[in-house]
C-alpha cells in the first residue's frame, strides 16, 4: 500500500492524465519545430476516399484509387521534406506511425504500472485495426459527399455522404462486436482498450486544432482567420456560461428525482445526481468519495454511465443533424452535445461524428455551395465538456464540504483544499497549452495574417496539420474502437441495478437532454460557422 | 505531529492501515474512534505525539478499467482531540 504524501505533484508519472499530456505535448512540440523548417512529423498516415477503380474522365483528387488509400501528410503539407515523406509510402508511412506511438505509449504503460506486454500486444492489434476500419470506412460509397464527386469529376452516384463519420461509425461497430460477441479477445484486448487516455490525448491535439485554425483561415484570407480566432474565444465563453447555468440545474433535478420519485438513498442519489447530470464516471468517483460514500455505490454508477454514454453516442449525432436543430443550428447541437453525453470519450467522439455528418449534411443541401472548416463543430461539443470536467473538482469539494460539516458530521474530520487539484484533470493543461500557443504565433510573429506574418505562419501549418488532423483523428478513431470493446450491454442486464436503470434512463432523455438543448439554444444561438466553399480550403 | 496512512475498502468494511497498526470498521465515524483510540493509548504513537491523521484513499481498490476516468477518490484528515 501506497504512503506516499500526495502534494500537488502526485501522479505526474502515474496517472493517465498527465500522460495525455506528455505525449499530446511531445507530438505538438516535433510539429512547432517546422516554424525552425525541421519536420518530424511528417510520417503520420492519413486516409483519402477511395474506389476500387475510377471511373472514366475521373481525377485523382478527392477521391482516389484503393492503392493511393493512405499518404504520409507530410507528402503534402510539409515545406522542407515533401520528397522524403512521399517516398516512404502508405506502407512504410504506416509502420513509421505504429512505431512513432507504441514507444511513447509503452512507456506511459510501463510508469502506470500496467502489464507492458499484454498493453504492447493489444495495443498493436488496436492500431492496425484501426488503421483497416480508417481504409474500408473512406470507402467512396460511405464517405463521398456532393463536393468530393465534383471536385474529382465523378459522375452523379449514390453515397451514403457521411464523410469521415463512416469510419468513426465503423470503428465502433467493430468493437461492440468484439466487445459483445468476442469476450475472450475484448478480454485480451482490455489492457490497451482505453478510450480515455486516447481521447484526453486527442484533446491536447484538439487544443492545436483551435490554435491552428485561424492560422489556417488566415493563409488564405486574414480576415477570415480573425473571424474564427473570434469564434472559437466565443465559444469558450459561451460554453463556460452554459455549464455553469446546467450545473446548477442539472444535479440538483437529477438528485430530486431519484430522492422524491425513486427514493433512493442520500449518498446514492447524489453519485447517481453527479454521474448523469455532469460528467459521468469521472463525476461519480468524485462525488462518492466527496460524499464518503462506499466505492461499490461510485463503481455500479459508473458501469450504466459508460453504456449509455454509448447509447448517446449512437443516437444523438444523427438526431441533431436530421431532426433537430439540424445544421443551421450546428453551433448549438455541438454545446448540447458536450452537455448531454457523459464521459470525454464518447462526448468528443459524438462532437467528432456531428461534425463529419453537419458538413456532409450542409454541403450536400446546398450542393456544395455552403461547406464549413472541419473541426469548429467538434470543438464546440468538447468545450463545454472541459469546462464541466474543470468544474468537477470544485463540485466535488463543495459537496464534500456540504457532507462533512452538514449533512454527516464527523468530530474532528477536515476536508484538504488539495483535492480539487486531485480532482482537476491535468489534460486540460495540455489543451489550452497548445491552443495558447498557436494563438501567440499567430498574434505573434504571425502577425495575425498580415502578409509579414505570412513566412512563419505557412512553417507553421507544415507542422500543426499532421499533428491537428492526423494525429488527432486518429486518437479519435483509438477511442472509438477502444469504446465499442469496454462497452458490454449485457452489463445492463446482468446487474441489479434496479431503479438507477430507470432514474437514468427518465433522467437523461426526459431532462438532461432537452435542458441541455435549451441552455445550449439560448447561450449558442446565432453563432455561424464561416462559408469557405470555393475558396480552396480544405 | 501527523501520521499518514493509506484508506480502502474491502467491499464490507473500511480499512485504515499506517505503520504498525491495521484498524477495520463498517462505517468512517466507527473508524475514526478506534484510530483515534489506537493512537491515543499505544505508547509508541503517543510518544511521537500524533495529532492528526492524513488519510490517502488507495486508488487499487478501485477497478481498472475505471481509474481512467478519475484517479482520485478522497483524502481526510482526522483531527485525534476533536474524535468523539
Amino acid at each position: 500500500m501506497s504512503q506516499e504524501k500526495k502534494g500537488w505533484t502526485y501522479g505526474m508519472l502515474t496517472q493517465e492524465d498527465w500522460w495525455a499530456v506528455w505525449i499530446g505535448g511531445f507530438f505538438m512540440i516535433l510539429g512547432l519545430l517546422s516554424v525552425w523548417g525541421i519536420d518530424l512529423v511528417g510520417w503520420i498516415t492519413y486516409p483519402k476516399i477511395w474506389v476500387f477503380k475510377m471511373p472514366e474522365g475521373a481525377v485523382p483528387k478527392k477521391i482516389v484509387p484503393w492503392y493511393q488509400a493512405f499518404y504520409p501528410l507530410g507528402a503534402k503539407y510539409s515545406l522542407t521534406a515533401k520528397k522524403f515523406w512521399k517516398s516512404i509510402g502508405p506502407i512504410g508511412g504506416i509502420l513509421i506511425t505504429y512505431v512513432a506511438f507504441t514507444i511513447p505509449l509503452c512507456i506511459g504503460a510501463y510508469f502506470m504500472r500496467w502489464n507492458v506486454r499484454q498493453f504492447f500486444l493489444g495495443w498493436t492489434v488496436i492500431f492496425f485495426l484501426t488503421y483497416l476500419c480508417w481504409f474500408i470506412g473512406h470507402h467512396a460509397f460511405f464517405a463521398a459527399t456532393t463536393v468530393h464527386l465534383k471536385k474529382s469529376n465523378f459522375p452523379d452516384m449514390f453515397t451514403l455522404s457521411l464523410g469521415g463519420g463512416a469510419s468513426f461509425i465503423l470503428a465502433l461497430i467493430v468493437g461492440l462486436i468484439i466487445g459483445n460477441f468476442f469476450k475472450p479477445l475484448a478480454r485480451f484486448l482490455s489492457e490497451a482498450a482505453k478510450p480515455e487516455w486516447y481521447i484526453k490525448t486527442a484533446i491536447v491535439f484538439l487544443g492545436v486544432k483551435v490554435g491552428y485554425l485561424p492560422i489556417k483561415m488566415a493563409t488564405f484570407s486574414q480576415k477570415l482567420g480573425h473571424k474564427v480566432a473570434g469564434l472559437t474565444f466565443e465559444l469558450f465563453l459561451a460554453g463556460a456560461v452554459a455549464t455553469f447555468v446546467a450545473y446548477l440545474i442539472f444535479w440538483p433535478g437529477i438528485y430530486t428525482i431519484s430522492r422524491k420519485i425513486f427514493k433512493l438513498p442520500r449518498k446514492t442519489a447524489a453519485v447517481l445526481g453527479s454521474g448523469i447530470s455532469i460528467c459521468g464516471v469521472s463525476a461519480a468517483v468524485a462525488t462518492g468519495g466527496a460524499v464518503r460514500a462506499k466505492p461499490v455505490v461510485s463503481i455500479m454508477v459508473s458501469a450504466l454511465v459508460v453504456v449509455y454514454a454509448v447509447i448517446e453516442l449512437i443516437i444523438l449525432p444523427w438526431f441533431f443533424t436530421y431532426v433537430w436543430p439540424g445544421p443551421e443550428g450546428a453551433l448549438v447541437a455541438g454545446p448540447a452535445m458536450g452537455l448531454s453525453v457523459k464521459t470525454d470519450g464518447a462526448d468528443a467522439a459524438a462532437g467528432e461524428l456531428l461534425d463529419e455528418l453537419m458538413r456532409a449534411k450542409i454541403a450536400k443541401d446546398t450542393n456544395g455551395a455552403v461547406q464549413w472548416p472541419e473541426g469548429i463543430i467538434t470543438v464546440s461539443a468538447v468545450v463545454t465538456k472541459l469546462w464541466i470536467d474543470m468544474f468537477i473538482g470544485l463540485w466535488a469539494f463543495i459537496l464534500a464540504l456540504l457532507w462533512c460539516y452538514v449533512v454527516e458530521c464527523r468530530p474532528g474530520e477536515k476536508v484538504p483544499a488539495i483535492e480539487v487539484w486531485h480532482r482537476f484533470p491535468k489534460f486540460v493543461i495540455g489543451y489550452f497549452a497548445a491552443w495558447i500557443i498557436y494563438l501567440t504565433i499567430f498574434f505573434g510573429p504571425g502577425h495575425a495574417g498580415a502578409p509579414e506574418g505570412m513566412a512563419i505562419l505557412k512553417a507553421a501549418k507544415a507542422g500543426a496539420v499532421p499533428v491537428e488532423k492526423g494525429m488527432r483523428k486518429l486518437f479519435f478513431m483509438l477511442t472509438f474502437l477502444s469504446l465499442g470493446i469496454i462497452t458490454d450491454f449485457k452489463k445492463l442486464k446482468e446487474a441489479q441495478f434496479g431503479k438507477m436503470v430507470w432514474v437514468y434512463l427518465i433522467g437523461l432523455f426526459f431532462f438532461i437532454i432537452p435542458v441541455a438543448c435549451l441552455i445550449s439554444w439560448l447561450f449558442h444561438q446565432g453563432m455561424e460557422l464561416p462559408n469557405i466553399a470555393g475558396m480552396g480550403i480544405e | 505531529m501527523e501520521l499518514q496512512a493509506t484508506i480502502w475498502h474491502d467491499g464490507k468494511n473500511w480499512v485504515v492501515e499506517a505503520e504498525g497498526f491495521k484498524v477495520k470498521a463498517s462505517e468512517l465515524d466507527e473508524l475514526d474512534r478506534k484510530v483515534a483510540s489506537l493512537i491515543k493509548s499505544d505508547p509508541y504513537f503517543a510518544n511521537k505525539g500524533i495529532r492528526r491523521v492524513n488519510m490517502f484513499f488507495d486508488m487499487m481498490t478501485i477497478p481498472q478499467w475505471m481509474r481512467q476516468y478519475m484517479q482520485h477518490y478522497f483524502s481526510r484528515i482526522i483531527e485525534l482531540e476533536e474524535v468523539k
